[in-house]
């Protein structure tokens, strides 16, 4: 029976690697609230953009018949 | 194993998740490319090939997530292929940034926009689907093909560099040396 006892190459005493190396920066609360609710309203204002029809018709030629497709057409 | 080719219709309950699906898509096709056309032409090409593998997605599972997953592989393939254009020929956004907009000031939408073309792509995609989309980090992984953790880390410098590309206020500094820091980041 073989045991493996050297630790990889970077673990330090503490077992992780890196423990001791500087954490990035972070975002302060404030602007990583702003950064989200623009990212948000900016996606939500791209959703409602009205679908191109040649992006409809792809699936209206494929998926035959259907009350969505109707509505939808 | 590769699945054969889907030939013939799709049920009409799938094709209508399908329709559903597409505005999430092209919103996070135009965020992706900052272009309209060419988010079109990748939400077409990526409905033309989940109709071709309908029969690799697994039942239950969630359709967005496939979906998404379909587009980012395709954007990738295309951005290896267009790598060597520039994403904004008439600069027409680009010379919003030439100067950091003031200070604290409140984010313009069209900002955001060319600012998140500036972020390498595997940062952008991870902050458009965690904090856009509002995709849990889990699924993130899964579309992006690597560890939670990595994602969280993209998506924390990916809003790190935006707030250094927006001018925002707010970046902390945790502490005045490593050990601290590494002790407020472990009680966290």
């Amino acid at each position: 029976m073989s045991f493996q006892t050297s630790k990889p190459n970077g673990f330090g005493p503490f077992g992780a690697p890196g423990f001791f190396q500087p954490l990035p920066p972070r975002l302060g609360e404030e602007a990583r609230d702003e950064i989200g609710t623009q990212l948000r309203a900016m996606y939500a204002a791209l959703t409602h953009e009205p679908v191109p029809e040649r992006l409809i018709a792809i699936l209206h030629r494929l998926g035959g018949g259907g009350a969505g497709a109707e509505e939808r057409a | 194993m590769s699945e054969p080719a889907h030939s013939g219709t799709v049920e009409p309950a799938m094709r209508d998740a399908l329709l559903a699906a597409v505005p999430s898509l092209r919103a996070f096709a135009i965020s992706l490319t900052n272009n309209v056309d060419r988010a079109d032409d990748l939400v077409q090409d990526t409905l033309l090939r989940a109709i071709a593998h309908i029969g690799r997605f697994e039942r239950g599972t969630n359709l967005n997530a496939w979906l998404f997953t379909i587009l980012r592989n395709l954007f990738h393939s295309e951005y290896r292929k267009r790598r060597r254009e520039v994403e904004d020929p008439e600069g027409s956004y680009a010379s919003h940034l030439a100067s950091p907009p003031e200070q604290g000031a409140k984010l313009d939408l069209a900002d955001l926009r060319v600012a998140l073309t500036k972020l390498p792509p595997d940062q952008r995609e991870a902050l458009l689907l965690v904090g856009a989309a509002g995709l849990p980090y889990e699924d993130v992984a899964a579309i992006m093909d690597c560890a939670v953790g990595t994602v969280k880390s993209r998506v924390n410098r990916a809003r790190l560099r935006l707030a250094q590309l927006l001018g925002l206020d707010g970046v902390e500094d945790l502490g005045p040396d490593r050990l601290t820091r590494a002790a407020i980041h472990t009680s966290a």
